[in-house]
């Protein structure tokens, strides 16, 4: 892999990280759990199909049953209200198997975090550890801070993949704040609630 | 012809004729040593000489209750104020009027629960301590909000300042002497001598800010509520020696807290040139 490729490969991660890590793996989950269900009827998930195929019935049976009076017409009322009761059993049934794949679905998206995230970092951290990623020119940085930012393994000058993740998580933890936190509910100042003379 | 009841009672009474006469641990360890090699020296309680003051076989209760229990009477309240270091003593618990006290005082309000002179106030609802208490979790969290809007914007400043010195250099110096690389040869061109303005600029940057960092954040209370901080805090009341380093830890937070910082700027610094770097 080209060095420059390698460097931006993983700032691009590290933005990644720090993203899920600002949003929240809770959230992510929820977000691919809804879009799994809305994918997957499509794709012939016959249990996911079959759950909205009902749930669209339960509604229409619902408001069928809203607008029969019960006393007026019962034998039509106790009718709808049986098929409303069945299609809920029905959708019970079927949410609880459904809930498996969910923990299916947060476990396939824990991994994919985990692979998108952590592990490209383990590996290049060991397979690319002595590749100098690019060199600073002569001058800019005074000679001691060259080769400190060379170690562990680089020549003085250069830059190696364990500085640039250092750098690259620094930078992008700190753009994360610079944009999270206008968004950040602001927290006024307390105002401590005066005694009443029977107190006092 | 004597019935089996009979015979037993009468070798009963046998038995205790014999047994009252003595000998009763003779005859013991004959038994017990009997078909083994087991030499016992077992006495019999028939053979122990008996109390004087046989059990009666009623008993007075009203003599035992009229008795004075001969327990030593323990002081509660000189306890309580030796463990809790003579504060006490002073308060008046000790002097027999637990009112005047206030750890007392504050026991028995905890204790009293929901009545109306107790954990709630006299206006209907509102608990003075659990009103400081949240007035204080608010603080914290005011505090904390502070010190991050401060922290935003140093790093607004910071960011702003650092890439302004970064772009200023890069669009006037149009040689290879700002230019990183993936190709060693650069480090063998010799360098222009307003390349190294670029740190001079940035030394300068990082020591205002950071002087100016400083003095913000002494406005803003610090909540001391770090880790370290409650670790310390905890040990000390093993070891009350250890409080003594809690303003020395503070220090070195505090200067770890401008170290990250001057980290972070030469994060950014290595970050831009390495953005540059495809440059041939």
């Amino acid at each position: 892999m080209e060095p420059y490729t390698l460097l931006l490969f993983i700032f691009v991660i590290q933005i990644v990280k720090q993203i899920i890590s600002a949003v929240g793996k809770q959230s992510i989950e929820s977000i691919s759990w809804v879009l799994y269900c809305r994918v997957a009827p499509k794709f012939g998930h016959s249990k996911l199909a079959s759950m909205s195929q009902k749930s669209s019935q339960l509604r229409t049976v619902a408001g069928e049953r809203r607008a029969v009076s019960a006393q007026d017409q019962y034998a039509k009322w106790t009718k709808l209200n049986r098929q409303h009761d069945k299609l809920v059993a029905e959708i019970e049934q079927l949410q609880k198997e459904v809930d498996l794949d969910k923990v299916k679905v947060n476990t396939f998206t824990g991994y994919l975090i985990a692979i998108l995230t952590s592990i490209p970092i383990w590996f290049f951290r060991v397979w690319y550890r002595s590749v100098v990623l690019f060199y600073f020119p002569p001058g800019i940085l005074p000679r001691a801070l060259e080769w400190s930012i060379a170690l562990p393994f680089t020549v003085t000058g250069g830059v190696s993949l364990t500085v640039w993740m250092m750098a690259a998580g620094a930078v992008a933890s700190s753009l994360t704040f610079l944009f999270m936190f206008p968004f950040e509910k602001a927290v006024p100042k307390p105002v401590l609630a005066k005694k009443s003379p029977q107190q006092l | 012809m004597p019935s089996d009841r009979e015979k037993q009672r009468i070798l009963r009474e046998r038995r205790q004729a014999k047994m009252a006469k003595g000998g009763a641990s003779d005859r013991l360890n004959k038994i017990l040593s009997q078909g083994s090699s087991v030499k016992t020296s077992a006495v019999s309680v028939l053979d122990q000489p008996q109390p004087a003051d046989h059990d009666p076989e009623g008993m007075d209760i009203s003599t035992i209750a009229s008795k004075p229990t001969p327990e030593p009477e323990l002081d509660i309240d000189a306890m309580l104020n030796s463990v809790l270091g003579g504060n006490m003593g002073a308060g008046g618990a000790a002097n027999g009027d637990p009112g005047s006290d206030p750890f007392t005082q504050m026991m028995m309000n905890m204790m009293q629960g929901g009545g109306p002179e107790g954990m709630l106030g006299q206006e209907g609802g509102t608990n003075p301590m659990s009103a400081n208490m949240e007035y204080q979790q608010q603080l914290i969290a005011y505090n904390l909000y502070q010190q991050r809007k401060v922290r935003h914007r140093f790093l607004v400043v910071r960011m702003v300042s650092i890439l302004a010195n970064f772009v200023y250099h890069f669009l006037t110096i149009s040689d290879f002497s700002f230019s990183p690389s993936a190709n060693p040869f650069i480090r063998s061109i010799p360098p222009t001598s307003s390349v190294s303005s670029f740190f001079q600029i940035f030394v300068a940057i990082e020591a205002v800010l950071v002087a100016a960092y400083i003095a913000a954040s002494r406005n803003v209370p610090s909540n001391n509520n770090g880790l370290l901080v409650k670790g310390i805090s905890m040990a000390a009341m093993f070891v009350p020696k250890l409080q003594r380093f809690q303003p020395l830890i503070m220090k070195i937070i505090g200067c770890w807290d401008t170290v990250t910082f001057v980290l972070n700027d030469l994060g950014l610094v290595v970050l831009l040139f390495g953005l540059i770097s495809f440059r041939r």
